[in-house]
């Protein structure tokens, strides 16, 4: 296990951006939901957003991902050397639900094949260029049998959702999403529904995935994963991420001048500690950032200054330094 | 305890039992018809309706007023009733039987296929797009309440007699509950597979036919085999009004001629091919649908 803010370890600083998001507010009538938001995530990271129950961490995760748009504020997604400003669902962002994780009609190898043929194919190439479509379809089996292969579900391929249990499921989702190579992959409370066991094999799962960007960047190239996971356990946010943002509707609005509270915002942002896939899940040595979080985020006592957690981007580079 | 499950053997047995049953009450009803008028057709005995059988499957096609159904049909048992025969047909080719499952089951074919597609479509279109769903809600809605066998003149009047009129029939009386029907199978599609669709780069036309359709098409699919029987309602009783072959003509034809020994027979029959198309759908589904029955279901 490395300290927190060392994942680059003697490798060369790769901090570009891939997702800025700038002053992002967001309000049902008037239930006001998330305020002021902004935030900037670095190519390579995992980011664990943590929160209380209906703070608006999935709510944030929406506006990331496109579906449902914020009313004030804009989200930036850089991807192929493009920055554009989120206003759909797109190929840059992967999405890992907790649950309909899978289409039921495919089995789990079409299922991973399927955003190879919907990304590199149109329904006219399908449908009148047989002989072409056929020849990739094979690169595109052998390449989601490969990357199902990563994710130890070789065995699997041919078994339809309903046959499989909740964490196979999730480890063909996470295979699904990854093998287009999205700019950002967003997962949300992905191991909610799973066992402790369960949970612990796919937390895993997504610390060899840092290992691959580890690796990445002592060889000089870009960090293949981005990830963003929204969960509700700190020790799994804590385990599993190098990054934890808090949110939460508990901070001192008074204080900025509110006269009722006008939503959740960033309250805690700080390194996590880097494990790797193989070390010991002893919660002990992360016990001291876990009470910081349960003070600072979950604490509807807490009022001290909401800024007093956010440790910022500026703050990560100057170690690096 | 509610849902206790049984073995294949005593499911088979119940099943067998209750039509025994089934049997030994009609054979009760017919004997005690006999004893009253050993002629009764209302009610044939076994015997009779075996006669049925062959006269609908040997007895040449005929029109009504053809003179040679009626003189077929009293000379029915008499050993007199081959001559027409002696005309070279195929086995059932030519036969009433015959005749009538073509022409019933031509139409069947036509009107709920056009409702199936159309609805189908249509359905699709209004589950996906809310404007489109806004536009036809209403049409739908108040389409799928006419009771097509109460605007059966209006059908008569605007298409005719003819094949084109019982097309029109079942197509309108099928197609807005399919439309309504799977147009809320679309809108059940789960949003998450939607977006999870976009975020992998399909379009949305690809959305619509490599994830909601075959998403929808085991219910689809469902569907249809719940409209067999009203497009057959439908069908049935404007053959018995306007039509000059088909099951509800000949239905209406032999029950004139108090030949109910033929008209239970030709019940049957069509119940049969209700039974057969269900069957081809249920075997169409689990080839088209192989993820449908998997897990328990």
């Amino acid at each position: 296990m490395r300290a927190p803010g060392t994942m680059w370890g003697g490798g060369k600083a790769m901090s570009k951006m891939i997702l800025k998001i700038n002053g992002l507010s967001h309000w049902f009538g008037s239930n006001r939901v998330l305020h002021n938001i902004s935030l900037d995530i670095e190519r390579g990271q995992i980011v664990a957003l943590v929160g209380p129950s209906g703070c608006g961490k999935s709510t944030l995760l929406r506006a990331i991902l496109g579906t449902h748009l914020p009313a004030k504020g804009e989200t930036i997604i850089q991807y192929n050397n493009q920055s554009r400003v989120i206003e759909s669902p797109g190929r840059d962002r992967g999405i890992v639900y907790q649950r309909y994780s899978l289409f039921p009609h495919l089995t789990a190898q079409e299922n991973v094949a399927y955003g190879l043929m919907v990304d590199q194919t149109t329904i006219a190439d399908r449908t009148f260029r047989r002989g072409a479509w056929k020849s990739l379809r094979k690169k595109h089996m052998e390449q989601a049998a490969e990357m199902l292969g990563r994710m130890r579900m070789g065995a699997s391929l041919n078994k339809y959702p309903p046959e499989m249990s909740g964490g196979m499921c999730q480890r063909v989702a996470i295979a699904q999403a990854l093998v287009v190579e999205p700019a950002l992959l967003l997962l949300d409370e992905p191991f909610g529904a799973l066992d402790e066991a369960t949970r612990e094999e796919l937390q895993r799962i997504l610390l060899t995935l840092y290992g691959e960007n580890k690796s990445a960047v002592k060889e000089g190239r870009e960090p293949p994963y981005t990830i963003m996971i929204v969960t509700h356990e700190i020790n799994e946010a804590i385990f599993v991420s190098d990054r934890i943002i808090g949110l939460s509707q508990y901070w001192d609005w008074k204080e900025a001048g509110e006269t009722q509270s006008p939503g959740a915002t960033i309250v805690y942002d700080q390194p996590a500690p880097i494990f790797n896939p193989e070390d010991e899940r002893d919660f002990m040595l992360f016990r001291k950032q876990k009470d910081e979080i349960l003070h600072a985020v979950f604490d509807p006592e807490y009022n001290q200054s909401y800024k007093q957690y956010i440790a910022t981007v500026n703050r990560m580079q100057a170690e690096e330094k | 305890m509610i849902g206790k499950r049984i073995s294949k053997k005593t499911a088979v047995a119940c099943s067998c039992l209750s039509i025994f049953v089934l049997l030994l009450a009609y054979s009760f009803m017919s004997q005690v018809q006999h004893r009253k008028n050993s002629e009764d057709r209302t009610i044939p005995s076994w015997g009779q309706l075996w006669d049925g059988v062959v006269f609908l499957c040997k007895q040449p096609n005929a029109e009504e007023n053809d003179t040679s159904d009626l003189l077929a049909a009293a000379l029915a048992g008499t050993g007199m009733e081959s001559s027409q025969s002696e005309k070279k047909m195929g086995f059932l080719e030519g036969r009433i039987i015959w005749e009538a499952s073509k022409a019933t089951l031509g139409r069947l074919f036509a009107g709920l296929s056009a409702g199936l597609i159309g609805g189908i479509v249509a359905g699709i279109l209004m589950g996906c797009f809310l404007k489109i769903d806004a536009s036809l809600s209403p049409i739908m809605y108040f389409s799928s309440r006419i009771i097509p066998t109460a605007a059966m003149p209006i059908f008569f009047k605007l298409a005719g007699i003819d094949f084109e009129m019982y097309v029109a029939m079942i197509t309108f009386g099928s197609m807005p509950i399919v439309t309504l029907t799977v147009s809320q199978y679309v809108q059940n599609f789960p949003a998450e597979l939607r977006y999870k669709a976009y975020t992998l780069g399909a379009s949305n036309s690809e959305v619509i036919t490599t994830a909601i359709f075959p998403y929808v098409l085991p219910k689809v699919i469902d569907l249809a085999i719940l409209m067999i029987g009203p497009a057959l309602v439908y069908l049935i009783a404007a053959e018995q009004i306007v039509a000059g072959e088909g099951f509800g003509y000949r239905i209406r034809v032999l029950t004139k001629a108090t030949r109910f020994e033929a008209v239970y027979p030709l019940i049957m029959i069509l119940t049969v091919y209700a039974g057969a198309i269900t069957s081809m759908l249920k075997w169409f589904q689990k080839f088209a649908c192989p993820w449908y029955n998997v897990g328990g279901r």
